[in-house]
């Protein structure tokens, strides 16, 4: 059907209304019903569009129309399709929001319980600090006073020494020296006095049963004096504050007698009993005056 | 999750330390050291003496004293190190029946892990006392050309002593966590380690996490021990010229000298020259001898030079291991006290082409790498992952003596791999596999683990049947090796656990051995802690007696003070429930006295 002939048949009509003017508008309108109905025109009636209509050939007013209506149709088809896209499109993201709601409380709560355990952590490991703090606090001026006599020890050590040394000296050679000798000895003394006011405590080795949290040993030897591992000299004298040792005494120890013993163990302690001999006197740090040990 | 501590478990000491607030704490041990002296002490009063204390009394004690007992851990009693060992110590190694080292002390034979244990135990109840709370999570350390059975060793010691050891690492790495490597990519470091008595080098590449072992060398003997003793034996030279006297055989001079010599050793490390004063080392009939002696840095240098090159070897020797250059090098780190002499930082930046790093305590950065480990395992520590590398290679001997490897070193595990293998002659019924740990081509060379027999083949010309031998090692580094024959489906597997080493319910009874060893210990430390309690409530009650007693009628004052006489008395009883009897009746005194206090006369 070539909608061009069937538009100008609408031309026709509107001619022929317009060329009849004396006719009332009603007939008119009768009329024209009626041609309708001959023409088969109805409002029922649509216009059929060829597969292969050629848009150019359209005449412009009802390429207007057509314009409008197809333009009116794909609004409406887009409009309900963008609808539906819209509504898919929104339960869409709905449910990609959820799952990102999920997956961000589910990080959440790892975070918040990795927090809560890093904090109760933190908590425990502060409590903690506090109380080891709190003990280090009331242990910080014993340690400061063992840091600092462990310093000074070895000048006190030597200071001894010293001493030791005048005294043992022949009573020939003392004699020059004894006022000096008696002032140096006064001076130790008042080193020892300080020690003590500091709370700081020789350890008196000597005839106790050895024991290596308050003494080193340095070497065993027989003895007929005191018992088995038992302390018989002392070679350099220990200190402690109360049950802290600062510094153990370095003793000998007496071994059990070879009796006792299946494996006396000779190169440990020949070499240390000559030595004995020969310095015990002078490095022990006896309150009597040694005996001289010259001639 | 509590917490993870870690733990250095050296030749001559031990350190341990936790994570703690975000930053490793080193804990120090009852004595107050930070390092503990890896000695263990037995008495004949059945006690067990741990670090310096153990250490003091080992001249009274020779055979029952037992130290560097790391160089017997998981070896065989005729192994090379453990002949070596039994020259020089004084105490008595004998072969268990599985061929293992073991110790004897006190007519008891005692496997090297316990004797670790003993010490480990130690550093735990420390680490206890530190953080106020049971510790039973560790990291242990151990020398990086540690094998399998040394490892295990380490970790059942761990077991003993009430730790599940959570992971073995390298020292090296440690160290290398310590200084923070792991976070970005690929970096090659080498790990310079001089401690007391043992010399390690190692190369580490270190990628994503994965710590890998390129090279180690070193010499086991070889410490700071001996740069003193090269201090010492100058000092005697010197004494014996000027004075005519050798002060070699006595033992309080040495002693002195010993601890003369490390102090200037140390003191040498940022001064120039330092002054060695020894008043009254000696005497003669001519008088008293002193030692005053100025040594410079240089002279010392001198001294010990032979020393520190002996180390030069052992590195280039690894960096050729490692089939690199040093410029490849990123960073040198070292570690172990001895490595604060300025001529081995020297000698080592001419080694490796740059200034090596030691910002880290180097006496405690292996045990505070073991610490951040922990700190990974229990998530204080988040941007370190490390990854568990197999140590030495695994395979089995084949044809002719030749080790076949399975599964290569520093290969992450866990991980299976399979290889298959076919018989040597016609009609061969059954397979040996004999599975070694190692590097070396030649199977004799490399240590045995252990073996099993796949029997039943069907007759075959040789090279006919196929036998597929799988390696899979679990993330505990736990192996398991197993043998198919292809045609028949023919099964036989064996997970590697001790042809020597210690059997799982021997370590069970030694568990329980020990645990009731530190609930002695525990139960000592309360007594000690009661009877200090009581002495200061004693001492205190009689200073109130002496100023307020006499506001008391005098029958009261006596009974008084016949409760603080014969709490006196009972203040060095064994017995816990003595002293806590006595202490409910000075307490009980002491508040009476209180009251009188409070009342004006």
């Amino acid at each position: 059907m070539d909608p061009n002939q069937e538009i100008e048949n609408i031309d026709e009509i509107a001619d022929d209304a317009e060329t009849d003017e004396s006719v009332s508008v009603d007939d008119f309108i009768k009329e024209l019903e009626a041609k309708e109905k001959d023409l088969h025109i109805t409002a029922n009636t649509t216009i059929e569009i060829a597969q292969s209509f050629d848009d150019a050939n359209l005449p412009d007013f009802i390429r207007e129309d057509l314009h409008v209506e197809t333009i009116k149709q794909v609004t409406v088809a887009a409009a309900a399709s963008a609808k539906t896209k819209a509504i898919e499109a929104s339960a869409g993201a709905l449910e990609k929001e959820i799952a990102s709601l999920k997956e961000e409380i589910a990080r959440v709560k790892i975070e918040r319980d990795e927090l809560f355990q890093s904090s109760q952590r933190r908590s425990k490991d502060f409590e903690n600090l506090k109380s080891r703090t709190e003990r280090e606090r009331k242990e910080t001026f014993q340690h400061q006073v063992g840091n600092l006599a462990t310093q000074m020890l070895p000048a006190i050590d030597n200071l001894n020494r010293a001493v030791d040394f005048a005294l043992a000296m022949p009573e020939a050679q003392r004699s020059e020296i004894q006022p000096f000798l008696d002032g140096v000895v006064l001076v130790n003394q008042q080193v020892n006095e300080v020690l003590a006011e500091m709370g700081v405590q020789p350890i008196q080795p000597v005839g106790q049963l050895f024991d290596p949290r308050f003494h080193e040993a340095v070497a065993t030897e027989e003895s007929d004096e005191f018992d088995a591992n038992t302390v018989s000299a002392e070679l350099l004298r220990g200190y402690r504050i109360g049950e802290r040792v600062i510094r153990p005494s370095m003793v000998k120890v007496v071994k059990a007698s070879p009796s006792d013993q299946a494996e006396p163990d000779s190169h440990e302690t020949e070499s240390e009993d000559e030595f004995a001999a020969e310095h015990e006197e002078s490095l022990q740090h006896s309150d009597t005056p040694p005996p001289d040990n010259e001639e | 999750m509590s917490k993870v501590i870690g733990i250095d478990l050296g030749t001559t000491n031990c350190c341990v330390s936790v994570l703690e607030n975000g930053t490793v704490q080193i804990i120090s041990n009852k004595e107050g050291g930070r390092t503990t002296p890896s000695v263990v002490g037995f008495t004949d009063k059945d006690e067990r003496l741990v670090g310096q204390i153990a250490k003091r009394q080992a001249v009274t004690n020779p055979a029952n004293t037992l130290y560097a007992v790391k160089r017997l851990i998981g070896r065989k009693f005729n192994a090379p190190e453990v002949e070596k060992m039994r020259g020089v110590v004084p105490f008595e190694i004998v072969e268990a029946p599985n061929g293992d080292a073991h110790i004897k002390v006190l007519d008891r034979v005692y496997s090297p892990p316990e004797i670790s244990a003993i010490v480990l135990q130690r550093l735990k109840l420390a680490a206890e006392e530190f953080l106020g709370d049971r510790i039973s999570e560790a990291i242990i350390t151990v020398p990086a050309y540690f094998d399998d059975m040394q490892r295990q060793a380490t970790r059942d010691a761990g077991k003993i002593a009430g730790l599940e050891v959570e992971r073995i690492i390298n020292e090296p790495t440690a160290a290398a966590l310590a200084y923070g490597f792991g976070k970005k990519k690929s970096e090659k470091v080498a790990v310079y380690d001089l401690g007391g008595g043992t010399f390690d080098i190692s190369i580490l590449e270190i990628n994503d996490g994965v710590f890998e072992v390129l090279s180690t060398s070193g010499n086991t003997f070889l410490g700071g021990e001996d740069f003193d003793q090269r201090i010492i034996d100058w000092l005697l030279a010197g004494f014996k010229t000027e004075n005519g006297v050798d002060l070699k055989n006595d033992r309080l001079a040495l002693q002195r000298l010993k601890e003369a010599a490390e102090r200037a050793k140390c003191e040498l490390s940022s001064l120039k020259e330092t002054n060695i004063s020894l008043p009254f080392i000696a005497a003669d009939p001519s008088g008293p001898k002193h030692i005053n002696a100025n040594l410079t840095r240089e002279k010392f240098e001198e001294l010990v030079k032979d020393l520190v090159d002996q180390s030069v070897e052992p590195c280039q020797k690894a960096l050729w291991d490692a089939k690199l250059q040093p410029s490849d090098i990123d960073k040198v780190i070292l570690v172990g006290g001895q490595t604060r002499s300025p001529i081995i930082s020297k000698t080592v930046s001419e080694v490796f082409g740059k200034e090596p790093s030691s910002e880290i305590n180097p006496d405690e950065v292996v045990a505070m790498g073991a610490a951040i480990q922990g700190g990974v395992l229990t998530g204080d520590v988040k941007d370190i992952v490390l990854l568990d590398v197999l140590p030495l290679s695994l395979g089995l001997e084949t044809r002719g003596g030749l080790f076949v490897k399975l599964i290569s070193r520093n290969s992450t595990i866990p991980l299976k791999n399979t290889m298959t293998f076919t018989t040597v002659v016609d009609n061969q019924q059954s397979v040996e596999i004999h599975i070694l740990q190692g590097e070396r081509e030649i199977a004799a060379g490399n240590r045995s683990l252990n073996k099993f027999e796949l029997v039943g083949i069907p007759p075959a010309p040789r090279g006919v049947p196929q036998i597929d031998v799988s390696f899979e090692i679990d993330a505990n580094g736990i192996v398991n090796v197993s043998a198919q024959d292809k045609m028949t489906g023919l099964e036989q597997a064996m997970q590697i656990t001790p042809s020597s080493g210690l059997a799982p319910e021997e370590i069970e009874r030694l568990i329980s051995e020990a645990e009731s060893s530190s609930e002695k210990d525990r139960e000592e430390r309360e007594l000690i802690t009661k009877r200090n309690r009581l002495d200061n409530m004693i001492k205190n009650a009689r200073k109130a007696m002496a100023e307020f007693g006499r506001s008391f009628p005098t029958e009261e004052q006596v009974e008084i003070n016949g409760i603080l006489n014969q709490a006196e008395e009972s203040l060095f009883t064994e017995d816990m429930a003595e002293i806590e009897l006595v202490l409910g009746r000075v307490e009980e005194a002491a508040s009476r006295i209180t009251a009188a206090m409070m009342t004006p006369a």
